[in-house]
């Protein structure tokens, strides 16, 4: 018996992974040189091997159960932008949702607006600014703010913009903090966690930069896909995005979740 | 008549072999124009290298401005920073050589700047000198090409650097020209057109059959030593020399072929001169025809005119020769008259004139000879006819006889026409008289007139 089950099993085995191998389609996914714990770890290029971080632990949980495979490099935000209005990858995370944007990126979409329960997850940005600042932020008004820095081609410029202060678009955090503490910049608008990683890492040089609640803005993040390769595969685009919604919302993530320490 | 060559040719004949173009002027306006289109043609070619020396000269330059600007172009490429991209190509503007700025991704053709030197003109060709080189992030996972760069300079920059280069190269090819058309154009003088000209005069002059020499004068003779124009002079001497040996023989062979002509032209006259005769003679009995008998009448006659003596004419005739023909043939007949030529001859004087008139019709002239001697001859021709047979051809023998009429013109003023026909009466008197007999007309004193 066992020499013949074995050879059926190997031919099986074989026959499943060939047909695993012709479904799996490569989709090309790129996102930010900064870290933005515990979302993704490390700074640069590189993708980190043991801990990457949660989203992409989560896209691994996503690849079999659609049957393709993500190619991930990391590019400045703004670049991605650009890769992805010039289809020069298929996919960028994590995108916060602009009318503006859905030029040259997909959404999840439900009724004519994004679908937040296909979305990623939810984070804030913050205005950080030095201790004793002038600038007061009550959740509607930002007074006594000359210049805002933010990263270049966030969503977030088009909020600061809209309450009515002029924005320098940066694209180093440590030197734009510093820019901060040297008073060059009145606050600085950054997602609470980047920035977290980056005072967790310099506690002495940025002693001096304070948090200022409530939070500037507060919205759901997207893996968004260029149009192209919504307009080849739409089919792909819907599986992909239900997808990471069952897997946000699955056992295994819950897992994740706790490896990564994020509370609940 | 010798042949005698012309006389010298004149100054008017001269001009003849003046050359309307000199051959060196010929010579060298070809060489000339060849070597100018080929000088231009080297011009050209050294004109478009030093252009394109320039031209890779402005392109290592632009080159090496890439090396200044790369990492900052690919920093602002990768943080898709295009208010720094700006800043940048503005500052790569600002280098002299880079006229024009262009930063753009291949892989997507979006162009992120284009930017043109405020001065550098937008007509002018833009890629006259071009780098373009791949704009390389470098960063912990390797090279990222992010676009592409292009620094380019317009002709409007390389132009005047090479201005200078291209003037001398124009300058020295014209000057090299223009040394070369003296040059040549003083030695082809000096060594073709002085020559030839000076061949051409001593040609001319060379007076035929003079002891003539061509030669040139000391300073062409140096000039052209051992070359073509002396071989070309020796020639012409040795054809003036042919020319001279051939003309005195030909002189000499002229007056060879003058008496040549003279010998031919004197036996042509004795050859005239015996036509003459045999026209004159009577083909069968050899006696003068009429012709020779009017010839020698006309003498004899004259003679005795001068001379006043006596003039006889005897006229004969065959009796019944019509008969001797008829039965005897042609060829009795002429052995008839055959025997009265013999009769004739035999019973004439040295001085006298036989001759047969045609026919049967003998007459007999006796120059200076009065009526009874005249009868006397006259008599003994006919005896002698008479008594002698005339032997046939077959064997036979046949007798004739011949009457005869004899006329006399005692002082020798009457003309042949009247003799003849004074004779013929008698004659015609003898045969009714019964033939074979002579008979005499009256003398005659003067005659009036042939008629």
């Amino acid at each position: 018996m066992g020499a013949v089950l074995r050879r059926a099993l190997a031919a099986a085995a074989l026959v499943a992974l060939a047909l695993a191998a012709r479904a799996e389609q490569v989709v090309r996914l790129s996102f930010e040189t900064k870290a933005n714990p515990p979302r993704y770890l490390g700074e640069g290029t590189a993708v980190e091997k043991d801990r990457p971080g949660l989203t992409i632990e989560m896209l691994r949980l996503v690849e079999p159960r659609v049957g393709v495979r993500f190619e991930l490099q990391r590019v400045p935000w703004a670049r991605s932008l650009y890769l992805l209005e010039s289809n020069q990858v298929d996919g960028v995370f994590h995108m916060s949702y602009l009318a503006e944007r859905t030029r040259f990126a997909s959404y999840p979409m439900k009724g004519g607006l994004p679908d937040s329960a296909r979305s990623i997850f939810s984070q804030a940005y913050y205005l950080y600014a030095r201790t004793g600042t002038r600038v007061t932020w009550d959740g509607d008004r930002l007074t006594a703010a000359g210049s805002i820095g933010t990263t270049r081609g966030y969503s977030v410029v088009r909020r600061l913009e809209a309450l009515g202060v002029r924005v320098e678009q940066e694209n180093d955090l440590p030197g734009s903090l510093r820019k901060v503490l040297a008073g060059r910049l009145d606050a600085y608008a950054e997602l609470e966690n980047m920035a977290a990683n980056v005072l967790a890492r310099h506690p002495e040089e940025m002693r001096d930069i304070v948090k200022l609640t409530p939070a500037l803005r507060s919205e759901p993040y997207y893996l968004v896909l260029s149009k192209g390769f919504q307009a080849r595969d739409p089919a792909l685009a819907e599986r992909i995005w239900d997808a990471i919604g069952d897997v946000v919302r699955s056992p295994e993530y819950r897992e994740l979740e706790r490896k990564y320490a994020v509370a609940p | 008549m010798p042949l005698h060559p012309e006389p010298g040719l004149g100054g008017a004949q001269q001009h003849v072999f003046a050359a309307r173009h000199a051959v060196t002027d010929r010579l060298f306006l070809r060489a000339f124009g060849v070597y100018v289109v080929f000088a231009l043609v080297l011009t050209l070619v050294l004109v478009a290298e030093v252009f394109m020396s320039a031209r890779s000269q402005v392109q290592q330059e632009l080159a090496g401005h890439e090396q200044v600007f790369q990492r900052a172009l690919a920093r602002a490429l990768w943080d898709m920073d295009l208010a720094q991209l700006d800043a940048l190509a503005r500052g790569a503007l600002d280098v002299p050589v880079i006229e024009r700025v262009r930063i753009r991704d291949p892989a997507s053709g979006r162009i992120f700047v284009d930017m043109r030197k405020p001065s550098a003109p937008v007509s002018e060709v833009p890629d006259f000198a071009a780098h373009r080189f791949p704009v390389r992030f470098e960063h912990a996972s390797g090279l990222t090409v992010v676009g592409e760069g292009e620094f380019a300079a317009t002709a409007a920059t390389v132009l005047p650097r090479v201005q200078r280069s291209i003037a001398l190269l124009v300058a020295l090819a014209a000057v090299k020209a223009l040394a070369l058309w003296f040059i040549f154009r003083w030695f082809a003088r000096r060594l073709v057109r002085d020559p030839l000209t000076e061949l051409t005069q001593a040609a001319v002059a060379v007076a035929p059959g003079a002891e003539g020499r061509i030669d040139m004068t000391p300073a062409t003779r140096r000039a052209v030593e051992g070359t073509e124009f002396e071989s070309l002079r020796d020639a012409f001497n040795a054809l003036v020399e042919r020319i001279e040996s051939n003309r005195q023989r030909f002189a000499q062979l002229s007056g060879q072929l003058e008496e040549e002509v003279a010998a031919r032209t004197r036996e042509l006259q004795a050859t005239n001169e015996r036509l003459g005769a045999l026209a004159a003679t009577d083909p069968l009995t050899l006696l003068a025809n009429r012709r020779g008998f009017e010839s020698f009448g006309a003498i004899v006659l004259a003679q005795a005119a001068r001379s006043t003596d006596p003039v006889a004419l005897v006229s004969l005739d065959i009796d019944r020769f019509k008969g001797v023909n008829d039965a005897f043939g042609h060829e009795a007949g002429d052995r008839v008259l055959l025997a009265l030529a013999d009769a004739l001859r035999s019973g004439s004087r040295s001085a006298d004139v036989a001759a047969r008139l045609g026919g049967d019709e003998f007459v007999l002239l006796l120059p200076k000879t009065a009526a009874a001697e005249a009868t006397d001859v006259a008599e003994r021709v006919r005896s002698a006819f008479a008594a002698r047979p005339v032997l046939l051809a077959n064997g036979r023998e046949i007798r004739a006889t011949v009457s005869a009429g004899l006329a006399i013109s005692e002082d020798g003023m009457a003309s042949l026409a009247a003799l003849l026909a004074q004779a013929d009466e008698a004659l015609y008197e003898a045969k009714r008289a019964g033939r074979d007999q002579v008979r005499a007309r009256p003398h005659l004193r003067v005659v009036q007139g042939d008629s």
